[in-house]
């Protein structure tokens, strides 16, 4: 019990700090006190008030919150701040905070590129090439991705080497291609690893060599691209460059779907590195503390519940417990009542709801929280991460008018 | 007798040595030579007040011989409180068995005790069987191990045979095959067939003796030939089946009859059933019957099922329903499940009874716990037609018979069970939803199944609720929509349901981000409101 009591003084510690609130938070990556930050930025200065707007975009340590991201964002844009005009036109092209505006969204782009910046220059092409507030201009693309290349940006010569791959606003260049993919590929870059491969396939340009076209697919596999793991899958199932393996094609090929989203998914739960590891032999003493009302019991107790789950009752249990927990604003009960709502696992299935906890325990610094957040970010809609905002403010400003 | 013993052995074994003239003479020879202790422990014990009055063995043995057991019994307790070993023995036995008044072991023990002082070797032996009768306990197991072992160390052949039946089966005693196998080899050899018997076992499984199947047939034919009925039973059906010997029916049926001329109500049974349906090559109803009914009358509930048969189809008997109902109803009592169901339906129909609804819900219910569908379907009916109140079987209970019934296609039950679902009863939704879906009884509706789905759904069901989603999904009975089917999957798999995810997920890689937004959207607000 005297660990218990220690463990809970922990969590304590972590509750308050939680409950401080936005003020009392720290920003290390901004290496600024907040309250510095923002007397800065309402006093005008742009370069702050972008830096805040980062913050919130990125939510870590901070409540993430698109909306406010995108107010600072626009102070600093009016002012001619190259970067946040290029943020901006991020989060109008996708409904991030802002209502989606395609057609500001390209002009916040154009008006970015003036200071020259080989991402912004990326960035418009990628407008450009998709047609987003424009009518579709591969051409234009094409041009605004040399230049960015040309500046040194790998993207820009990988998603270059697409348009001469493929024909597009260029004429086709599989030979170019290559090129252009060869660089990035060399220095790790995974989409120019599988495109490269996809080349080595197809022999066009290049001889057709199976064993090269594994080796790309395999290095940008490592990386974890979806498409890439499919494609080295096939080589597999049909023993092409490799030696035939259907088990391992099936590997690959639910991987990918994992990675993409679709598939059932495992469930990584998350631990806070700073408690002590969960300890099975403990479980009654979590569960009395738990039944006592203890957030650190409660999220113990849902831990060991959830990583040793048979059935969806289990999942049920730990979820309750995780809810208690959070409820008292403990982090890691929050990340995984999170992970529970995005899975569907022993709660409805609610990307809100999900990302909302997810949010809240990133706001709290905690690393696989931030991490697992924006993963999953990929699965939901624009409309649904804002409503998660807002939802995640509700729960903050709850817990702060409890800690009052 | 009234109790069975812990092993399966012949009463009449016993029976048969009971009473030989000589012994007695001998023991009331020895009674008077050790008269003086025998008084002696009779002051010593609870004696009653009134002390009995003594009757003349010659008297005692008279009203044994002429039938009269209880004033045989009545005469003996007073020998045997004078200390008479053979009077104590004697006595035991009657309270054992029950003959000349009541079953009573615990007098039994205490008689059977004072003779076994004396060592008395049937004594022991009998006393070890009471210790081993009635449910016995640990002490009864151990003190019956003691006296066999007592009874073995005497050479009594019969304590050889059941001191290996407790080494094999190891209670009261540690288990010891090896020693079992000696004793019972011993025994076998002695000519007792129930050991013979039990010795093919014993070589048969290999047990405390390397198996050995030319031994093990060696001593199931010598048990069967000496008389032992499992053994002649298991000869039977090892050629029947071709278990162990190559299949041989004209064997087998030898074996049968003798069986039969045993007296074994089984053999009994089977042969009388196949001589009565022609199975058999001379098929020959009259024999049939004839072996049925001792078979019957010595209780076995399948002879008197089949007897019951015989009546009711007037096969080798002239049809009689009245007596094929009292046969049927003699099994019934006995819960077989087939007659308790013709039961059933006698009372029902009036079928060689008087109509009964109460007895016939009394037989169909006997039939029910032997999980017998058509008695389901038959009370189902009772309710539905109002002859058996729902309140009697409880609403849960009487809702699944109606289902059952309305399964079957009676329309009285479709009719009850609709009624129930308008009243608001989920099961009643759930059954009408699976009848409508699958077409059992009704004609296939799937537009009516999802509606009760639908109900039963909303009223949190999670199996229903993952039913919906793969009607939905499927498009069966309502319009394709991805979006309603993974909120009712999502749904099922957040209230419970196991596999409800699973379909969720499916679901979802088919369908944009947008659709599963809305679809999420929409179980939100359903949770939330339910």
């Amino acid at each position: 019990m005297a660990m218990l009591r220690s463990l809970s003084l922990v969590l304590r510690c972590l509750v308050l700090f939680l409950a401080l609130g936005v003020p009392g938070q720290t920003v290390a990556q901004a290496g600024v006190g907040l309250a510095a930050l923002q007397g800065a930025a309402d006093a005008g200065d742009a370069a702050a008030q972008r830096r805040l707007g980062d913050l919130y975009r990125n939510g870590a340590g901070v409540l993430q919150n698109y909306a406010r991201a995108a107010s600072y964002y626009a102070s600093a844009a009016e002012q001619g701040d190259a970067n946040a005009q290029n943020s901006l036109a991020v989060l109008y092209a996708s409904g991030l905070g802002v209502d989606a505006d395609p057609a500001r969204a390209f002009s916040l782009f154009s008006q970015a590129v003036a200071a020259g910046d080989p991402r912004h220059l990326h960035d418009l092409a990628t407008a450009y090439e998709n047609g987003i507030g424009t009518d579709p201009d591969p051409a234009r693309a094409a041009e605004f991705y040399a230049r960015a290349a040309a500046l040194g940006w790998q993207d820009a010569a990988v998603s270059l080497g697409v348009l001469y791959q493929e024909g597009r606003g260029v004429a086709q260049d599989i030979a170019r291609a290559a090129e252009l993919y060869a660089a990035p590929a060399n220095a790790g870059h995974a989409r120019a690893q599988n495109n490269l491969g996809l080349i080595h396939v197809r022999g066009e340009g290049l001889a057709q060599d199976y064993e090269q076209a594994a080796k790309w697919f395999g290095l940008a596999a490592e990386q974890g691209l979806p498409v890439a793991l499919n494609n080295l899958g096939v080589l597999y199932q049909n023993g092409y460059g490799v030696a035939q393996d259907e088990a391992e094609a099936t590997r690959l090929y639910k991987l990918a779907a994992q990675l993409s989203g679709t598939g059932s998914q495992d469930l990584t739960l998350i631990y806070d590195p700073r408690l002590m590891p969960a300890d099975p032999e403990q479980a009654q003493a979590y569960l009395t503390a738990a039944r006592a009302g203890d957030p650190l019991g409660q999220f113990l107790t849902g831990y060991l519940l959830a990583s040793s789950a048979q059935s969806n009752a289990d999942f049920r249990a730990a979820a309750r417990w995780f809810e208690r927990a959070a409820a008292q604003g403990a982090p890691a009960a929050m990340a995984n009542l999170g992970l529970l709502n995005f899975e569907g696992k022993g709660a409805l299935q609610d990307f809100v709801e999900g990302y909302k906890w997810l949010t809240l325990a990133a706001a709290s610094g905690l690393p696989g929280a931030i991490a697992a957040r924006d993963s999953l970010a990929g699965r939901m809609t624009p409309g649904q991460i804002n409503a998660a905002n807002q939802a995640a403010d509700t729960v903050w400003r709850a817990l702060e008018a409890d800690a009052d | 007798m009234r109790r069975h013993w812990a092993f399966r052995t012949k009463g009449s074994a016993m029976s048969s040595k009971f009473f030989p003239a000589r012994l007695s003479r001998q023991t009331a020879v020895l009674a008077l030579v050790l008269g003086l202790g025998g008084a002696a422990i009779a002051q010593s014990t609870d004696a009653p007040v009134d002390a009995p009055v003594q009757m003349p063995m010659e008297e005692v043995e008279q009203a044994y011989t002429s039938g009269d057991l209880e004033t045989a019994r009545n005469g003996l307790l007073a020998h045997a409180e004078a200390g008479e070993l053979s009077a104590q023995y004697r006595l035991g036995f009657m309270m054992a068995n029950g003959s000349g008044g009541p079953f009573d072991p615990a007098g039994a023990k205490r008689w059977l005790e004072e003779a076994v002082k004396q060592r008395h070797g049937p004594a022991i032996v009998l006393l070890a069987r009471v210790y081993l009768s009635d449910n016995p306990e640990e002490d009864d197991f151990a003190r019956a191990a003691e006296l066999l072992s007592m009874g073995v160390e005497d050479d009594i052949g019969e304590a050889r045979f059941y001191l290996a039946q407790m080494l094999r089966q190891g209670r009261g005693i540690a288990p010891d095959a090896a020693r079992a196998f000696e004793l019972m080899n011993a025994a076998a050899r002695a000519d007792m067939a129930d050991a013979q018997f039990a010795l093919a076992q014993m070589y048969a499984r290999g047990e405390g003796v390397t198996q050995d199947e030319a031994q093990a047939s060696r001593w199931l034919f010598q048990a069967a030939e000496a008389g032992q009925s499992d053994a002649q039973m298991s000869l039977y059906f090892n050629y029947e089946n071709g278990n162990g010997f190559p299949k041989d029916p004209v064997k087998a049926r030898e074996w049968l009859e003798i069986a039969v001329n045993s007296g074994v109500p089984l053999a009994q049974r089977i042969l009388g059933t196949a001589l009565l349906l022609g199975e058999a090559e001379d098929a020959d109803p009259a024999r049939g019957v004839g072996l049925l009914a001792a078979a019957a009358e010595a209780g076995d509930a399948g002879a008197q099922s089949n007897l019951g048969y015989a009546y009711a189809t007037g096969t080798g008997v002239t049809q009689d329903d009245a007596k094929s109902a009292e046969w049927y109803q003699r099994a019934a009592d006995q819960k077989l499940t087939r007659a308790a169901l013709v039961m059933g339906d006698a009372y029902i129909l009036g079928r060689g009874v008087e109509p009964d609804i109460e007895k016939a819900v009394y037989y169909l219910k006997i039939a029910l716990a032997g999980r017998s569908d058509v008695a389901a379907q038959r009370l189902g009916s009772l309710v539905a037609a109002g002859d058996l109140p729902e309140a009697e079987l409880g609403k849960e209970n009487a809702l699944m018979l109606v289902a059952e019934a309305a399964d079957a296609g009676d329309p009285d039950a479709l009719l009850w069970l609709t009624e129930s679902a308008e009243a608001g009863e989920i099961y009643a939704y759930l059954r009408l939803a699976n009848l409508y879906r699958d077409g059992t009884g009704v004609e296939a509706d799937p537009a009516r199944a999802a509606d009760y789905y639908l109900m039963a759904a909303k009223e949190g069901y999670a199996g229903a609720q993952a039913q919906l989603a793969d009607l939905y999904a499927a498009g069966a009975g309502v319009d394709q929509d991805y979006i309603e089917a993974h909120k009712w999957a999502n749904v099922a798999a957040a209230n419970g349901h196991e596999t409800a995810a699973e379909r969720r997920d499916l679901f979802a890689n088919l369908m944009t981000p947008e659709q599963i937004a809305e679809a999420q959207a929409r179980a939100r607000v359903y949770m939330t409101k339910n």
